[in-house]
């Protein structure tokens, strides 16, 4: 069974990057999409996230159209905001007396493509990541066993969580309380509140036990010196998407700062940002060089 | 001829993508006012799901499902629930309050029963399974076989007609088993309907008369229990294990079948004499 | 079967801490070498208690108070670290899903040789021996959380006999479990069993205890009843029955028919239950 934001094993080229790789990628590419203003733009780069979730992870759309389901109310709901409280030129509608301003609706519709591109960024590396692999990234990094261990267990635990919350739900029901699925939002707040106690006490008892398991298997024999199997190297490909995401990233501020006035909407105060955002993947870029080369060496 | 409290009609339930199973296919299936049916069947078979549509907590792709001759489409939940009450396989997801009391009188409080009405029912409910004295206690600090206790118990407190318990033996010692045998037997001789889930085939011979078993989404035997425990090589093909004393008349050849230890005990005496 | 003591209990008792009575008193036991042990007994008889004493569970993971030893390999548990004992031993829980971490079943087997700082061939090494030994190939390369409860807790007995312990303890391996699953298990048991390796079960169904065990020990209320090999344990009828403890449906057939039929020796299996009767009834084969 395979449920959404859940890892699910491949080939894919997304799935063979490196899970450090993924992060850059994707901070790189949100950060550009968060700093161009330009509708055109942040809709494009949805289709490319798409088209990436398509091409290079192997996810279809019929995978993850509840999620944009589930996302479309909020974008409509921040497009009407926005379109009710900016300036003009305005749009009047046939017969409710109300003009919806044109850059709100724009800027609005901006915010949810933004959004949705989130999501789906989001998306595309959980369901290519193997958590165990993000758990070994985040202790090369320096984090400590145990902790980046966590992170990886939270991830390989939460489908779990889930589908112990839809029968605890079920069970509510049953008992005539009200459904998580209903269409009337206070009604679903209502059965997350009758649900919740029950997840966390059953979910906390269950920890319990596997506590006791993960001991009587060594989980806290070593204070150091374990061994690790699994591994996660950086190969040519990793490189070069690294590489390329950081230069994307420092076009994109280029571009914010001349073609679409960035200095002039945020003020001076912002220029660290700009010339940190331009520099800083020169910099990153000579670091990985330097890694590299005393890798070679060593 | 009583009437039939429970018609599934050509049901079939596919779940829906990314999972897309077909959990039931064409289930034809009834169930009339005051029987105790087994529902048994190797994981997977579908046992789970067909009872959760009966307990109009899933919803049939295809087919009607009708609960006292009228569609479940036509009901709301709250009104199913009033008639048919689910008892989950794990006490640990039913548990919803911080003490016993309330955790039973939480779905008469749903149904907006008069307070007067859920005291006397909760109370009567605590007290006929031994659980008065646990009233206050929160029911995570029970032990398993106690809060399935409760969860059972709560369910009770709805005053269904129809009852559908999952597993609910499972995990038990020998007395706990036999207690909630009993207690099924006894809410059946007063006139609930009893649907009972479960893969311990030896107290299916024991305690319930008509037995129906699923397989990869199909019903492939509905019958009286001997009958259905009587192909023991159709059992073992749908990998069920049929009771030890059940195989054991089988090998010898006795006839009947013996569903108990008492039966077989009879069938040899009599060879003997 | 050696007649050295694996793990010994000299005059234990054990109260858990914040409980008002003890879980254990004074309990007498040796498991020997080799040698299969049963252990029977209602709920909250102490069962679980005793394989956590003798597993370092307790009092490494559960506190309380603790009177006499429990000697593993000769050795007291209080001088030694959970680590040593864990070295020896090995424990099954009943929940197959509480014992599976790792998101594929190949991770899952080497993880706790992982923990132990073994060399990486030595790991893959005994993995590969568990796969074979377990017949779990066709199941390394599945999402954990996909395989069935008895699936599941066969790989969680691969993956603590990875570790090549000396002793094996379970406890009610195959409560959650149905049929198939409780099969599973018990093969894999079986293949255990068949390496000469001691076992100690913790099970409520007699009848599969009955094909295994050598001995079986009934506990009630703290207290161990009865220690007898498995034929003289099921004779003891009112005692087990008083217990709440399963007989063998065989067995309590062969009882009941003692006075009718001259039945020397009590069968324990359906095995010896088919071919006592037919005997005695003259039914041909």
């Amino acid at each position: 069974m395979r449920l959404l934001y859940q890892y699910s094993a491949g080939k894919s080229f997304f799935h063979k990057l490196d899970p450090r790789t993924k992060v850059l990628f994707i901070l790189c590419f949100l950060i550009v999409v968060l700093v161009i203003p330009d509708i055109r733009f942040t809709f494009a780069s949805l289709i490319f996230v798409l088209l990436m979730l398509w091409l290079a992870a192997g996810i279809s759309p019929k995978e993850y159209w509840p999620f944009l389901a589930l996302l479309a109310p909020i974008m409509i709901a921040i497009t009407i905001v926005q379109a009710l409280s900016r300036g003009p030129p305005y749009y009047t509608l046939p017969i409710i007396p109300l003009g919806l301003s044109a850059p709100g609706t724009m800027f609005g519709l901006t915010i949810g493509l933004r959004l949705v591109t989130m999501g789906m960024s989001y998306l595309m590396f959980a369901m290519t990541t193997d958590p165990f692999d993000i758990s070994l990234a985040l202790n090369r990094t320096g984090v400590s066993f145990k902790y980046s261990y966590f992170i990886g267990f939270a991830l390989r635990f939460f489908p779990l969580i889930q589908e112990t919350l839809v029968t605890i739900g079920q069970a509510v029901r049953a008992r005539g309380g009200a459904s998580l699925d209903s269409g009337n939002l206070i009604m679903r707040l209502k059965a997350l509140i009758s649900c919740t106690p029950c997840l966390a006490l059953s979910t906390i008892r269950r920890s319990q036990n596997i506590a006791l398991a993960m001991e009587l298997r060594g989980f806290s024999a070593l204070e150091s010196g374990r061994t690790f199997i699994r591994e996660i190297k950086f190969k040519p490909v990793d490189y070069l998407v690294s590489i390329a995401s950081l230069v994307y990233m420092s076009i994109g501020f280029f571009l914010w700062i001349t073609v679409f006035e960035g200095l002039r909407q945020l003020g001076s105060a912002f220029i660290l940002i700009l010339v940190i955002g331009m520099i800083a993947p020169f910099v990153l870029i000579a670091y990985i060089y330097m890694k590299v080369k005393a890798k070679k060496r060593g | 001829m009583t009437s039939v409290v429970i018609k599934v009609d050509d049901v079939t339930l596919v779940y829906p993508p990314p999972i897309r199973v077909t959990a039931l296919k064409n289930i034809n299936l009834q169930i009339r006012k005051g029987e105790f049916v087994a529902l048994i069947g190797p994981n997977g078979s579908g046992k789970t799901t067909l009872a959760k549509c009966i307990a109009n907590l899933l919803k049939p792709t295809s087919g009607t499902i009708y609960l006292k001759e009228k569609p479940m489409t036509k009901y709301r939940s709250i009104e199913t629930c009033k008639i048919v009450a689910y008892v989950f396989q794990n006490p640990d997801h039913q548990l919803f309050k911080d003490n016993v009391f309330d955790d039973v009188a939480f779905g008469l409080r749903n149904l907006r029963k008069p307070e007067e009405f859920v005291e006397r029912k909760v109370k009567e409910v605590l007290e006929r399974l031994d659980l008065w004295d646990k009233k206050g206690v929160h029911p995570f600090r029970l032990s398993k076989g106690e809060r399935q206790k409760v969860v059972v118990a709560a369910s009770l407190a709805m005053e269904p007609e129809v009852l559908i318990v999952d597993e609910p033996t499972t995990g038990q010692d020998r007395r706990g088993a036999i207690e909630m045998m009993n207690l099924l037997t006894e809410l059946n001789s007063k006139g609930t309907t009893i649907l009972v889930i479960t893969h311990a085939l030896h107290l299916v011979g024991i305690y319930v008369r008509r037995t129906v078993l699923l397989n990869q989404g199909l019903i492939v035997k509905d019958g009286p229990t001997r009958e259905v425990f009587g192909d023991i090589n159709f059992l073992r093909d749908v990998h069920m294990n049929p009771p030890q004393i059940t195989e054991f008349s089988f090998r010898l050849g006795l006839d009947p079948i013996s569903l108990t230890v008492q039966e077989a005990r009879e069938s040899i005496e009599r060879i003997v004499k | 079967m050696g007649d050295k003591a694996a793990i010994e209990l000299n005059n234990v008792t054990f109260q858990y801490f914040r409980a008002d009575k003890p879980a254990l008193r004074n309990i007498d036991l040796k498991v020997y070498e080799g040698e299969f042990l049963g252990i029977m007994g209602p709920t909250g008889a102490g069962k679980s208690t005793l394989l956590y004493l003798m597993s370092g569970t307790i009092p490494h993971f559960f506190k309380g108070t603790l009177t006499g030893e429990v000697l593993v390999g000769g050795r007291d548990t209080k001088d030694l670290s959970w680590s040593e004992i864990l070295k020896v031993v090995g424990l099954i829980l009943d929940d197959p899903e509480a014992q599976l971490f790792s998101l594929f079943v190949r991770d899952e087997l080497i993880w706790g040789l992982e923990n132990r700082g073994l060399p990486k061939e030595k790991i893959l090494e005994s993995v590969d021996r568990v796969v074979n030994l377990f017949g779990i190939k066709h199941l390394t390369d599945r999402v954990s959380y996909d395989l069935s409860g008895g699936e599941k807790q066969k790989i969680a007995i691969a993956s603590v006999y990875a570790l090549q312990p000396d002793i094996l303890l379970l406890d009610e391996p195959t409560s959650q479990l149905d049929p198939v699953g409780t099969k599973l298990v018990y093969d894999a048991i079986a293949d255990i069993a068949a390496t000469g390796k001691t076992i100690v079960l913790v099970e409520h169904k007699a009848e599969e205890l009955a094909e295994f065990a050598d001995r079986i020990i009934l506990l009630n209320e703290g207290e161990l009843l009865l220690d007898e090999n498995s034929r003289n344990f099921f004779a003891n009828r009112e005692l087990l029955r008083s217990a709440g403890v399963d007989v063998p449906q065989v067995s309590e057939l062969a009882y009941a028919l003692k006075k009718t039929v001259p039945i020397s020796s009590i069968p324990l299996t359906i095995d010896e239950a088919v071919s006592t009767f037919k005997r005695l009834l003259r039914i041909d084969d």
